[in-house]
């Protein structure tokens, strides 16, 4: 016969153990990390949030080696002159990485907006404060300001590798456009190219607490014959517990790199 | 589901476990699981493997433009470490082999950057000169004696299996 108080404590035992195998955060506590264990449970999309607020560290949801871009549309001839010279490592013009040209090789920056582009599938963390978002990239460890203050965009801006990006809402989602790009930058890493005429929209629209939908299009009159879309829709999920890797392009790790790797792999071995 | 503070438990060097989307490397995991708490690791374990690693696509050189990334071209060698460079933009190894006629032949593979390494547990001392490996490549295109890591078991303990994941993302670019 068992006594009152070992039946409750065979009960707790069995309630503790069945609270670890179905809750999930049993996982956080297995983890050791309580912070997790505090958060209350909640079904994905049902948690409150601001959609005018997009602070958060965002990962890249079903990024698979493809870039879901809308198909290139015809260039113009400067456009495809830039376009020939331009020699991928990807893509149906890939070349061995010897004769690659893209200026990432060399350390230059991705610049915008192919840093923003599908080709990373690196986390981003986003920071709004008072006037501006300031978007954090793992990926070279590159930063940028949009301005949400309600300032447009400078006339006349000189051109740089991240450029100018002013914000607006409109409703729920955050309009940015940017301008003053330098166009030493290639749009993706197959080579498509921009001069410094180059606008960029994109819009960012927080569907759930857990969720970001973004867009962006490109409208450079001097290199395509119309607008086209260089990330038709790509899926930002929030992850709070992500922090930030660094993963920098130094000239010195390049060099090394190339000297060790790079130029003998691409070396074709001597005859035998 | 990135989680990966959830994989802090479960580092190689600690607990002799690795994570892997290879069978052989899932029941090796079973083979380490001891406490509950563990075993409750292992879904969310695979599932951010699943969903993760295969995440890092665009190398910055392109891997399918320097290598035959073909199953049916991957080369398996055993040999001993000369070398280990943990840094951007590329985690990459030599060795020697010693080859059919008696000679040593120095080779050299690359693998995917540091901070994408360290998501597969490994660090700057998952592999030291002297260490005994055995290693599948995808081999360079130039016929020299480079290639792309497939697999690598380092004094006999596989500590990458990244052969589907190459298959599935670098032939896309």
């Amino acid at each position: 016969m068992l006594k009152p108080f070992q039946v409750s404590l065979a009960a707790l035992a069995v309630a503790l153990s069945l609270s670890l195998l179905y809750s999930p955060h049993a996982l956080a506590q297995a983890g050791q990390k309580p912070e997790a264990a505090r958060e209350a449970p909640h079904r994905p999309g049902t948690r409150a949030f601001d959609p005018h607020d997009l602070s958060g560290v965002w990962e890249h949801e079903g990024i698979g080696g493809t870039i879901a871009s809308e198909p290139v549309p015809p260039m113009t001839a400067w456009g495809k002159a830039k376009f020939d010279a331009a020699k991928p490592g990807f893509g149906p013009r890939r070349v061995p990485p010897t004769e690659d040209n893209d200026p990432i090789l060399i350390c230059d920056p991705q610049g915008f907006p192919r840093a923003m582009s599908l080709e990373n599938p690196e986390p981003m963390e986003f920071i709004q404060i008072r006037g501006r978002i300031l978007q954090f990239m793992e990926w070279n460890r590159n930063w940028r300001t949009i301005w949400i203050d309600g300032r447009d965009l400078p006339k006349d801006l000189d051109p740089r590798w991240y450029g100018y990006s002013v914000g607006k809402w409109e409703g729920d989602t955050l309009v940015v456009r940017t301008a003053g790009l330098d166009d030493r930058t290639w749009l993706d890493p197959y080579g498509d190219p921009h001069s410094d005429a180059l606008r960029v929209e994109e819009r960012y629209r927080r569907v759930n607490h857990e969720t970001m939908e973004f867009t962006m299009k490109v409208d450079d009159p001097n290199a395509y014959t119309r607008p086209w879309m260089l990330v038709k829709m790509k899926v930002l999920k929030l992850n709070p517990k992500y922090e930030i890797q660094e993963a920098i392009c130094a000239p010195s790790d390049e060099k090394t790199f190339n000297k060790d790797i790079t130029i003998p792999a691409d070396t074709p071995a001597p005859a035998k | 589901m990135n989680e990966w503070w959830l994989l802090q438990g479960l580092r190689p060097d600690a607990d002799g476990c690795i994570f892997s989307l290879s069978p052989e490397i899932k029941t090796e995991i079973q083979h380490c699981m001891g406490p509950m708490k563990n075993r409750l690791l292992l879904f969310p374990l695979l599932l951010a493997n699943l969903l993760a690693i295969g995440k890092a696509t665009f190398a910055h050189h392109g891997t399918r433009a320097a290598y035959i990334v073909d199953p049916s071209k991957e080369l398996t060698m055993s040999g001993t470490v000369t070398g280990f460079h943990w840094g951007n933009p590329h985690v990459y190894v030599f060795y020697d082999v010693t080859d059919a006629k008696g000679d040593v032949v120095h080779w050299g593979a690359e693998t995917r950057p540091p901070f994408v390494m360290s998501k597969h547990g490994w660090s700057r001392n998952t592999i030291k000169p002297g260490d005994q490996i055995t290693i599948t490549i995808f081999p360079a295109k130039a016929g020299g004696s480079y290639g792309l890591v497939s697999k690598v078991s380092i004094n006999g303990k596989l500590v990458l299996d990244d052969e589907q994941s190459r298959l599935q993302t670098d032939n896309n670019q």
